[in-house]
């Protein structure tokens, strides 16, 4: 008998193994701890599908809760990010865009003259009482905007148009909250404050974080529908000459209007944002359920791996005794947990925009963009390395003498 | 003229202090050559397995000279002992630690991975070694469809991948039946004889001492006889 040498090796053909494809990509990605890994994993589908769930469990949970905060976010600033000012300015002590105090006119006044401002526009937002059709009532919010100026204005219009809100006792309502104020098409009417008011057009997708839907109407009908004084209004929205030069506009606004906050709309829509989201403890509790999430899939790809492991040490002793360094038997159970990680991810997305799906028709926004699911992607496969932790420290003190004994 | 693989002087292994210190091996000095079967035998605690594990690079002697191949490792840290093992020596095992999980082939590619093979050289090469074993048609097989004779013939494939300079083995036989202690025995012969290897074999059966070349005798740590089997009629020869 001889044993061949390297070179009659290479020689060789190779014999087809019958593996599967994805056993014989795995081999080809690292030689053989890729495959150990995975073999490992497929050793025990048990253990392995009950670590899948967890990391599902845990991807799901932390994308909806991701996915809830950037919704409530984006919803919490919708009206100032389409307004298409430059600068709001507001009553003192205004936090968020939704709860407003009457500005007295002066201040409109006063912001035409500041050098740079463009144009200014009278804004109105205030809670009104909403009463259906058919009976009951609904606190909504009342959006009443100068059209002329083209700012504040509905968007998304998938129903009429923003010049009928100029028609006497028009409003426009969303799509998504129709139901909900007794809305079944264009021409209705239902009383605002007691005022009759009838439906002009309708948008879609413009969701409140409040949940009392927006109401837009024009400056003038605004009036009727509200306790705004003529003349006044909750904000006035200006543009700029040059929207880069909006933050010191701003500072020569401040001077001119020293009681009331000036804001360039970026800054505002933070301020409403921040309010929403972080003041009133909503976005904490989201925060809060990432971080829940996050911990039970590290604790649940911690423990089985760490238990895998154990249940190898004899095998890692022998790889150990034949020379393999510890970053060997380390990269086997990192690779171990980052397929697991990886398949996590996957189900876990899916399941998530499954939801997101389902619930695109519905009032809470969800927001799921590429860029929130590669940060889930990397922030689990970094959670699960992050929980090999034990089974590596395991790896680390193991003894190559113990084949041995 | 011989050459020795492992050269050993006044080897001594001590493990823990004080009262509870235990004293594996007291003063063993021992050479195993190239192209020899060398048997290690003597009764439990007799310090057999401490020396296999000396041997092989395993741990450091507390006491005494080791060189494996020309490297002194009585005085090397751990990284470089495992360089040795990786480059020097081939493990076969009683229970045979195979990788249940891998297929024949490999689980005798792993040790070729080690060394930095590609993948496919390293399949290439480890098909090649089953085949010579006469394990070409069990080389997709997992260990568990393989049998006792079969696995261990897996095992020596794998010890034998990277080319070692030596070859331990423990009890390698002692799982096995009749015939298949015998193609195991024979096969470690031949890896010493025609490839010039040093083969060390500890070992409680009887059934291989006729066809080792050597035997050395253990006892309470001592090594108390080293010499030749029945057939080369030179019994092993006191040396204390």
């Amino acid at each position: 008998m001889s044993i061949v040498t390297t070179d009659q090796a290479a020689d060789l053909t190779t014999p087809q193994s019958g593996d599967s494809v994805f056993a014989r990509i795995m081999t080809q990605v690292r030689g053989m701890t890729m495959l150990l890994a995975w073999r490992n994993l497929c050793h025990d589908p048990i253990r392995f599908g009950a670590t899948l769930i967890g990391i599902v469990f845990s991807v799901t949970l932390m994308t909806v809760q991701s996915s809830l905060l950037m919704g409530f976010s984006q919803t919490a600033s919708g009206l100032i990010d389409h307004a298409g000012a430059d600068i709001w300015i507001a009553s003192r002590g205004t936090t968020n865009v939704d709860q407003s105090v009457i500005l007295p006119q002066r201040d409109f006044y006063k912001a035409l003259q500041v050098p740079g401002v463009k144009d200014a526009s009278r804004y109105i937002v205030r809670y009104v009482d909403w009463r259906k059709p058919n009976g009951g009532s609904e606190l909504v919010i009342l959006v009443g905007c100068v059209t002329s100026s083209g700012m504040g204005l509905p968007w998304n219009m998938i129903q009429g148009s923003a010049a009928s809100l100029n028609e006497p006792d028009g409003v426009v309502i969303d799509a998504l909250y129709a139901a909900k104020l007794g809305i079944s098409g264009l021409g209705q009417e239902v009383e605002i404050r007691g005022r009759k008011a009838r439906i002009v057009g309708m948008t879609d997708g413009i969701r409140t974080f409040t949940q009392s839907p927006y109401v837009f109407t024009s400056y003038n009908n605004a009036l009727k529908f509200s306790d705004v004084g003529m003349g006044d209004e909750s904000y006035v929205l200006v543009r700029t000459d040059d929207p880069r030069a909006a933050p010191a506009v701003a500072a020569e606004l401040r001077k001119q209007v020293p009681n009331a906050d000036v804001w360039t709309s970026a800054a505002f829509s933070e301020k409403t944002r921040n309010y929403w989201v972080y003041a009133t403890g909503a976005g904490l509790s989201l925060w809060f359920g990432c971080l829940l999430s996050a911990i039970v899939g590290v604790t649940i790809v911690a423990q089985t791996l760490y238990a895998a492991t154990l249940e190898r040490i004899a095998e890692y002793a022998t790889l150990s005794a034949m020379g393999a360094p510890n970053r060997y038997l380390n990269a086997v159970v990192i690779q171990q947990a980052l397929i697991g990680g990886g398949a996590g991810c996957v189900c876990g997305l899916a399941i998530a925009y499954v939801l997101f799906s389902l619930a695109r028709r519905g009032p809470v926004a969800l927001q799921m963009p590429g860029t929130l699911a590669l940060a889930i992607t990397g922030f689990t496969l970094l959670m699960c390395a992050a929980a090999s932790v034990l089974a590596v420290r395991k790896l680390n003190s193991i003894d190559p003498t113990s084949v041995f004994k | 003229m011989k050459n020795c693989i492992v050269e050993s002087r006044d080897l001594d292994m001590r493990y823990g202090d004080g009262v509870t210190a235990v004293h594996a091996l007291r003063g063993v000095s021992l050479d195993v050559f190239a192209g020899e079967v060398l048997m290690v035998r003597g009764p439990s605690g007799s310090g057999k397995t401490t020396l296999l594990q000396l041997l092989g690079a395993l741990q450091r002697p507390t006491a005494g000279t080791l060189s494996i191949y020309g490297y002194r490792i009585d005085g090397l840290p751990p990284e470089e002992l495992r360089r040795i093992r990786l480059q020097q020596v081939g493990f076969v095992f009683q229970s045979y630690n195979l990788f249940p999980t891998l297929k024949a082939w490999e689980n005798v590619a792993v040790a070729l991975d080690l060394m930095g093979w590609d993948r496919l050289s390293g399949e290439k090469r480890a098909r090649a070694i089953l085949d010579e074993l006469d394990m070409a048609p069990r080389a997709d097989f997992f260990p568990s469809k393989l049998s006792g004779g079969q696995r261990q013939r897996v095992a020596i494939a794998r010890a034998l991948a990277h080319d070692p300079a030596i070859i331990l083995a423990d009890e390698p036989t002692a799982a096995l039946d009749r015939e298949n202690g015998a193609m195991v025995t024979e096969l470690l012969r031949v890896l010493a004889h025609d490839q010039k290897r040093a083969v060390v074999v500890v070992s409680h059966d009887a059934r291989l001492e006729p066809r080792v070349d050597r035997i050395v005798t253990l006892e309470d740590g001592r090594l108390v006889a080293d010499g030749f089997p029945a057939r080369n009629r030179q019994p092993p020869q006191r040396v204390n």
